[in-house]
């Protein structure tokens, strides 16, 4: 499927002499109020696309000199997209990016670095300082967060009142938690298709995360864990007593998914991110009410944190730095652009974009839950070590073994920490 | 009695047919029936009908994603197909006569090679390919997606034509040859007559495999007003906020009309051209 050889050769000599010329002619001279074509790549569905061209063409009213073409894709068809670009050197000029990527985009300098723009050009003084770091790598900001979420406990009111159990209040601990999970589960033994307290929600690596932080402790110290396999086993063993009756097993899980447990009414609580809060509700088809608490703790630590849920960030190999900064500026600190999207893409990092919410539904549930727990949130988490997805996806089986019966907590626990390891180290 | 246990024995394999049938077409089935279904319903259920079919699910589907009509994508898939088809056709048939007719110098190690590069995985020579066309400016055009099949590099269509002119009798061109055609004259009169079959296996696999290929738009055609219905299909779904799998089935439903229609239609040929061409040798 190729070009022959010779015409490769002139190709490749071409395409150097041009690059060269285009260095030596220097994107760089310009000083933003140029004309410039940028390509912007983001994830997600087309309801966001649509949000994103009104931003586009608001932002090209303002600078019509400069073009965004955009490009969109579902996430994983986007991050295969961006390696094969990254490559070729020849990513898009400004590219959302996400926690568990930065890392690797940003140590191999495929990224720009973003420090000198800072507060010269790309105006970050809306942004809480505690999330700002999040899209900093090693010595250097890689990116920017555009917006934020928290973790929560949802729960579903309506079921609840049907069952005739009393919603839950915070403070919890995790004990009270798995009380309530139990009450639940009895009551919702005789119905049809069978109710219960929640799925075994030690299977989310994202629940152990936040456990880990509320022993006041930050999971990861660079690229390495810093939790032992014992806490890990002891996490795993903590739901083996409602394990056979009280928690849903995981073949329901299976037979549900991609759909929760959670928004089916099958069960009455989920650990989530707060803005899963309108995915839920999609899928609910209207049934059920559910409102968001902080997580179960033993210490009186929450182990919240504010993920950025989303940054962007400005490719290395963009010919036109300048414009693109101006074009991220624009997305994070236009109030017009955070009414557009609301909490979207997460609560907007600028209060200036968070102030032009206009805050109704889903929104409104949203920024107050986020709002309602700042006052318990923690430092930030930053770029998370490459290998994150591989250790995530991994968390996830070995559990899903465990709620099978197939091995034991301890096993588990050895198992999960040795491949761990490995892709951390890679 | 033999004619009694025979039938008993046709009744019973037809019903393990069946049976057979029932649990292979399922998956078919649930996905077209469950397009009719409310989105909420899709998932998670079993059961493939519904007591309230709707057609919402197919309204969302043609009016488009962000701006992009259906009929975009439809057309851009199509457009592809079409000139696949034809790229893959003419440059094999004549790269086929080539290899299986005339004496040329390095003949069988330039058809060594060829078959050689059915060897290498696709997936080595991605990212080398991906730079070149990038280089060369050709992202985000049909090109990449296309020049391939031109210079007749789908080793497959060749060496499957190739072989069915093995097959034909020689005595055949030597007579073309005796009144005085060359090359050109035989292949157009002689060979390509008889080759039909042949070309009509490769215009389907080429059809077919253009419409679902996947890898290759995903990584060429970057902005959403070029994309193939394979892509547009991953647009409903998102994992990190809502997904509309309504509205994703009933776009797959729609997307596989054009390949069973193909199929049907030609699905003799299809048969006849695999058939022939491993007989002769």
């Amino acid at each position: 499927m190729m070009v022959d050889r010779r015409q490769l050769l002139v190709l490749g000599a071409l395409s150097a002499a041009s690059t060269t010329l285009a260095a030596c002619g220097g994107g760089d001279a310009d000083d933003g109020s140029g004309a410039a074509t940028l390509n912007f790549a983001f994830w997600g569905n087309d309801d966001r696309a649509t949000k994103y061209q009104q931003a586009i063409d608001l932002f090209q009213q303002q600078n019509p000199a400069i073009k965004v073409q955009t490009s969109f894709a579902a996430w994983d068809v986007y991050w295969q997209q961006r390696s094969t670009e990254a490559a070729s050197s020849s990513l898009p000029d400004v590219l959302q990016m996400d926690l568990a990527y930065l890392a690797k985009y940003a140590r191999t300098r495929q990224l720009r670095r973003l420090d000198d723009d800072l507060g010269d050009g790309l105006t970050v003084n809306g942004i809480d300082p505690n999330i700002l770091p999040s899209g900093r790598y090693d010595d250097g900001t890689y990116a920017v967060p555009t917006g934020t979420n928290a973790f929560a406990m949802f729960y579903n009111a309506t079921l609840l009142a049907d069952l005739g159990i009393p919603a839950p209040t915070t403070p919890l601990t995790w004990a009270q938690y798995q009380q309530f999970i139990t009450d639940v589960s009895a009551k919702g033994a005789g119905r049809p298709e069978r109710v219960y307290g929640s799925v075994d929600y030690t299977g989310v690596f994202w629940i152990f995360l936040h456990h880990i932080r509320q022993s006041g402790k930050d999971p990861f110290t660079g690229n390495k864990l810093n939790f032992t396999e014992a806490d890990l086993t002891a996490w795993w063993e903590s739901t083996a007593a409602l394990r056979p009756t009280a928690l849903l097993p995981a073949k329901d899980v299976t037979a549900l998914k991609p759909v929760s447990p959670f928004a089916k009414s099958r069960t009455a609580s989920e650990f989530a991110w707060d803005n899963q809060l309108a995915g839920y509700l999609g899928d609910s088809g209207g049934k059920g009410e559910f409102k968001q608490l902080t997580l179960p703790t033993d210490s009186g630590t929450s182990g919240l944190f504010y993920k950025a849920s989303m940054l962007l960030a400005v490719a290395q190999n963009s010919e036109h730095p300048q414009q693109s900064i101006k074009l991220v500026d624009f997305l994070i600190n236009n109030p017009e652009v955070g009414k557009i999207f609301g909490t979207s893409k997460g609560v907007p990092v600028t209060q200036a974009q968070r102030d032009a919410v206009q805050a109704s539904g889903v929104d409104a549930q949203v920024l107050a839950y986020e709002e309602s727990v700042k006052s318990s949130v923690g430092a930030s988490q930053g770029a998370l070590p490459e290998g994150f997805g591989t250790i995530e996806t991994d968390f996830l089986t070995i559990a899903e073994e465990i709620a099978y019966g197939k091995t034991t907590p301890a096993d588990a626990a050895k198992r999960w920490f040795a491949d761990a390891t490995d892709a951390l180290t890679q | 009695m033999s004619t009694v246990r025979g039938r008993a024995g046709s009744i019973g394999f037809h019903l393990g047919s069946l049976a057979v049938l029932v649990v292979v077409l399922y998956p078919g089935v649930w996905t077209v029936a469950s397009s009719f279904k409310d989105r909420s319903q899709i998932v998670g259920s079993a059961n493939p009908f519904t007591a309230t079919p709707t057609l919402d699910n197919f309204r969302t589907a043609l009016s488009g994603i962000a701006g992009i009509s259906f009929w975009e994508f439809f057309g851009n898939s199509l457009l592809l197909a079409v000139l696949s088809v034809i790229a893959v056709v003419v440059s094999s048939a004549v790269s086929a006569y080539a290899l299986a007719r005339i004496r040329f110098p390095g003949r069988d190690l330039w058809f060594a090679l060829m078959i050689g590069t059915m060897l290498v995985p696709a997936h080595v020579m991605l990212i080398p390919q991906y730079i070149v066309f990038q280089k060369a400016e050709l992202v985000n055009t049909f090109v990449p997606l296309l020049i391939g099949k031109v210079l007749a590099t789908d080793a497959f269509f060749v060496f499957l034509m190739v072989q069915f002119i093995r097959g034909m009798p020689r005595e055949l061109d030597e007579a073309a040859q005796v009144d005085g055609a060359g090359h050109g004259r035989v292949f157009w009169s002689i060979i390509l007559p008889l080759l039909r079959p042949a070309i009509v296996t490769s215009s389907i696999f080429a059809f077919i495999w253009s419409w679902n290929d996947f890898l290759g738009p995903l990584l060429y055609l970057k902005k959403p007003d070029m994309y193939t219905l394979p892509l547009a299909l991953r647009l409903y779904i998102d994992q990190t906020s809502t997904s509309d799998y309504g509205a994703q089935i009933a776009m797959a439903v729609l997307a596989l009309v054009p390949v069973m229609l193909m199929f049907f239609v030609f699905q003799r040929y299809l048969i006849e051209g695999v058939s022939t061409q491993g007989l002769k040798g």
